[in-house]
């Protein structure tokens, strides 16, 4: 059976489905759209239950995209039970929601979640009555203390049988309105509309003059509605002397009000709380920023200089130990074959598994600004600065993470509220100067700026930044990134501490999301990559795929000065990573890197010792990167080996160095980011990534080189 | 031939088309009464109208309106009632007076002013409200002589820390329907908390937790201060 789970953001929904379905539950996105959907399949009681988690919502208009996908899913799908989650200590607007659910005459329990909060609160409730009142089950939850879920799970079974009896007990809107309804239900049966609708729903909606539900009814019936409640409209709104939707709200808002004033004593003082004295500092006006940027740069510390270790264990488990004996075992294939299982497959599988460490860190920390609160504080402190960018407060975080690596901000994007922020902002990311492209910078600035190595590199920090906000104020025009007009109505909710087993599950849920839907496409990428790079079988860089290709295409690179194929080559390359660039480069150039050729006559124990020992000086190292090191790891400077400065400089001349620097900065930053569009945005995005992210590279670098030669620059 | 027709002579088609839309027939006596003028006058006119062939006259005997002067008298019949309602509708004058200054400024107007006032009068009525709102509020300042819109309090300058009751929400349809089901609605007490750092969004308390919105939204709050 189907149990779909709903009620309005931060009331312990995700809490209690974490406790009823743990390691069960999986996290991908609703058809087409990035708003999360989880999901979990389980026996309980000798059935067999999926449930789903609708997005939390306040309402169910047809405005916001996350209001749609709940109402289609339980007027379209039919759950077999709909468990709505309230918050308890905030009843009246909670069961607003409700209200809005029993319109769609559905079998529906309430779980009246945070009830250890109301009690503690003083407050004194009659549930019976409330429950007797709506014609609803009543259960009483405190998820983190796991009380009340196996009742509320019995119930959600017993939902559709049980509650036949109550679901004909019809709640009453005022009279007068009453009246106009069930004059619009005659008014369709005597057209004799068959919908698969509830009539009494279908003339609320008319009432309401709902677009979105005239629309499906048309496709329905083939029928359009939209004047038949016309006259029952006119005499509504000239009763209240308002519009038919504030006449609804509020006779929803009375009727809640009656039920509470009836069941619902409040405490005689009510105490200033937590949430109150912590926001008269996280929210000051003196000290809101400051402790914003604080915030911002531990999450920064902590997701990257915390990883740092751990992913350079995986690197060097990976390419360095698992290949040496995978390389042994398959010694006797040809020279092509084993090169496609070691530098393809096995470093794709690396490349994945060496962003666990990162993705774990980074979905940590965002559910604990996200659980605890703070996020939505995030937007409220940071609107005015961002809005005026045309951005939300909250687009703050993606962005600055992409400093540290592009592929956690994009999925860092998905605190954002709406659909077209998300989509701008994750096509913003890449234009942040990764830490992965700073080894490039290294190199060209340390052969042709040496001086002004800082400068450069601050420079082109900052043209990153510029050019991202240059295109996302020009795509804020077209329609797919158009701003909503509910930007910012939001509720700041109060604090409250996240547990630890419930980041657990829901960081562990959307790192395995990660492995499963990126890693494939990673994978698969990779050995691609591998082909253009090393096919045919034994060819040199010149006169492989890619040295031939590069060839070709170094013509049309002319206007952007680095017209060279040694240089165009490394560009294919560092689609796979950044980091990559310089080992290919020196390769087309032909340079010997000093290898440092280890007697490699180790034995098998030895190494796997030394793994073990290496793995746990990394933990080590994370945490005291964390905790006990100022230094910022992300953004230092290496320097460039003298072998590399000979032969780039006979090349390139300084303007066309910067132009390549420039090139990187903007070109598509790595398949890994490409895969992490793909999971989150979908293929559309991916492609107009890839094209916005090959002109716009091209075009700057023109310019930039162009002007410079103009200017003497040379 | 020459149409134009002085502004007395354009008052006798309009009596002669009105006099023919309520009786059966048009006589020289029933013209002089409702235009309070002597029968020779008339007379006079109706020989003018004749000539341009908008009326047919025997002596002494009925007026006939010919189909041009039918449709002439009609549609100066039409730009009459227009003014009228223009004039009582919308700026409120008493139908008495509306009734004369219909009469005077009728012969002046151009044809597209007058098609304009008729499409305001079209556009007003085809309102999705009855009455639109402003013309309520316009009511209540000629009987008050305090315009709500000028002196009416929005969210935006209330202060931090105190409370005040819903209005109305000048908000366009789907931010408005936001705020209602959030719990923003008519005649509820909120309660300004706080202010961001740089001044906007601000934060309101609303049944019972606490919301965030932007100032420019906020403006569009009417309020009472309790």
């Amino acid at each position: 059976m189907n149990i779909a789970f709903t009620g309005n953001p931060n009331v312990g929904k995700t809490a209690i489905i974490n406790a009823i379905a743990g390691s069960k539950l999986k996290v991908g996105n609703w058809p087409g759209v990035t708003v999360e959907k989880k999901t979990a399949t389980f026996i309980y009681k000798e059935k067999e239950i999926t449930l789903t988690d609708l997005p939390g919502v306040y309402s169910l208009s047809p405005y916001t995209l996350e209001e749609r996908i709940t109402r289609d899913f339980i007027l379209e799908e039919k759950p077999d039970c709909i468990v709505n989650v309230i918050d308890s200590t905030n009843l009246e607007r909670n069961l607003y929601l409700t209200l809005l659910l029993m319109e769609m005459e559905k079998p529906i329990i309430l779980a009246f979640n945070m009830f250890d909060e109301l009690k503690k609160s003083g407050y004194k409730i009659d549930i019976e009555t409330i429950s007797e009142m709506l014609g609803v089950n009543i259960v009483p939850t405190t998820a983190i203390k796991k009380e009340g879920l196996d009742t509320l799970m019995d119930l959600a079974i017993e939902c559709k049988s049980s509650n036949q009896k109550t679901i004909k007990y019809k709640l009453r809107y005022e009279g007068f309105l009453e009246h106009e309804i069930e004059d619009i239900i005659k008014k369709l049966k005597e057209n004799s509309i068959n919908s698969k609708y509830p009539l009494r729903w279908i003339a609320i909606k008319l009432i309401e003059k709902d677009e979105y539900a005239l629309k499906k009814l048309k496709e329905e019936t083939s029928k359009d509605l939209s004047s038949l409640a016309k006259e029952n409209i006119m005499r509504i709104e000239e009763r209240f002397g308002e519009d038919t939707e504030a006449v609804l709200s509020q006779t929803r808002y009375g009727i809640i009000n009656g039920i509470l004033k009836k069941t619902l004593k409040k405490p005689h003082k009510t105490n200033i709380n937590i949430t109150e004295k912590l926001d008269k500092i996280f929210l000051n006006r003196l000290l809101g920023l400051p402790i914003f940027f604080v915030f911002m740069y531990f999450v920064f510390k902590f997701t990257f200089d915390g990883s740092a270790p751990l992913i350079d264990w995986i690197d060097g488990f990976i390419n360095g130990y698992l290949a040496k004996y995978v390389q042994q075992a398959i010694s006797f294939c040809p020279n092509w074959l084993q090169s496609l299982l070691i530098d393809g497959t096995l470093s794709g599988v690396g490349l994945v598994l060496s962003f666990i460490p990162l993705m774990f860190f980074l979905y940590f920390f965002l559910a604990i600004l996200e659980e605890s609160g703070y996020m939505a504080r995030a937007a409220f402190v940071m609107d005015r600065l961002m809005s005026s960018l045309g951005l939300n407060g909250k687009a703050f975080i993606p962005l600055i993470l992409g400093f540290g690596c592009n592929v956690p901000a994009i999925y860092a994007a998905r605190a954002l509220e709406n659909e077209s922020d998300r989509k701008l902002t994750a096509i913003m990311v890449p234009f942040m100067s990764c830490g992965a492209r700073l080894p490039i910078y290294s190199l060209f600035t340390g052969v042709f700026f040496i001086h002004y190595q800082a400068l450069i590199v601050l420079s082109l920090y900052a043209l990153g930044i510029v050019v991202a906000f240059i295109v996302a104020m020009f795509l804020r025009k077209t329609k797919p990134f158009k701003a909503e007009k509910t930007q910012l109505l939001l509720e700041l909710p109060p604090y409250r501490f996240p547990t630890l087993k419930m980041l657990w599950i829901s960081v562990w849920a959307r790192t395995r999301a990660f492995i499963i839907k990126a890693g494939t496409v990673i994978a698969l990428t990779m050995v691609l990559l591998w082909g253009v790079i090393n096919l045919p079988p034994n060819s040199t860089p010149q006169n492989s795929i890619l040295g031939k290709t590069a060839r070709v295409a170094t013509p049309l690179f002319a206007p952007t000065g680095f017209d060279r194929w040694e240089i165009v080559a490394t560009i294919i390359p560092g689609m796979i990573a950044k980091e990559t660039v310089v080992g290919a480069l020196a390769q087309t150039l032909n340079i010997q890197e000093d290898k440092n050729n280890e007697a490699n006559n180790t034995t098998f124990i030895e190494d796997t010792k030394e793994q073990i020992v290496s793995l746990s000086n990394a933990i080590v190292e994370s945490f005291k990167n964390m905790f006990f090191s100022i230094k910022q790891q992300t953004f230092e400077l290496e320097d460039a080996q003298d072998n590399y400065k000979t032969k780039i400089s006979s090349i390139l001349t300084p303007l066309q160095a910067y132009s390549f620097m420039v090139f990187m900065l903007l070109f598509i930053p790595c398949i890994v980011t490409l895969a992490a569009i793909y999971q989150e945005f979908g293929l559309s995005l991916v492609l107009f990534e890839m094209a916005l992210l090959t002109i716009i590279p091209y075009i700057t670098s023109t310019l930039i080189y162009q002007m410079g030669k103009i200017l003497n620059l040379n | 031939m020459d149409l134009t027709l002085t502004p007395s002579t354009e008052d006798y088609l309009k009596a002669i088309y009105e006099i023919s839309q309520e009786k059966r027939v048009v006589r020289i006596k029933d013209l002089a009464d409702k235009l309070k003028v002597k029968m020779s006058s008339v007379a006079n006119a109706v020989k003018q109208l004749a000539n341009k062939e908008l009326i047919v006259h025997e002596h002494y005997g009925y007026i006939e309106l010919t189909d041009k002067g039918f449709e002439v008298g009609k549609s100066l019949y039409e730009r009459h009632l227009v003014l009228y309602k223009f004039l009582t509708q919308i700026l409120q004058v008493e139908p008495g007076i509306a009734s004369k200054d219909a009469c005077s400024i009728e012969h002046y107007l151009h044809k597209e002013t007058v098609e304009r006032i008729v499409k305001l009068l079209d556009f007003i009525s085809t309102a999705p409200n009855s009455t639109p709102q402003w013309m309520i509020k316009f009511k209540k300042f000629l009987e008050t002589g305090v315009s709500e819109c000028r002196y009416a309090k929005t969210l935006d300058r209330l202060e931090v820390g105190t409370k005040a009751k819903i209005k109305s929400i000048r908000l366009e349809s789907t931010i408005k329907k936001r705020l209602m089901d959030m719990g923003v609605i008519k005649g509820e007490t909120i309660k300004l908390t706080k202010k961001a750092p740089l001044g906007d969004p601000i934060e309101i308390e609303v049944k019972g937790y606490k919301l965030s919105l932007r100032k420019k939204d906020a403006k569009q709050i009417e309020i009472e201060e309790v």
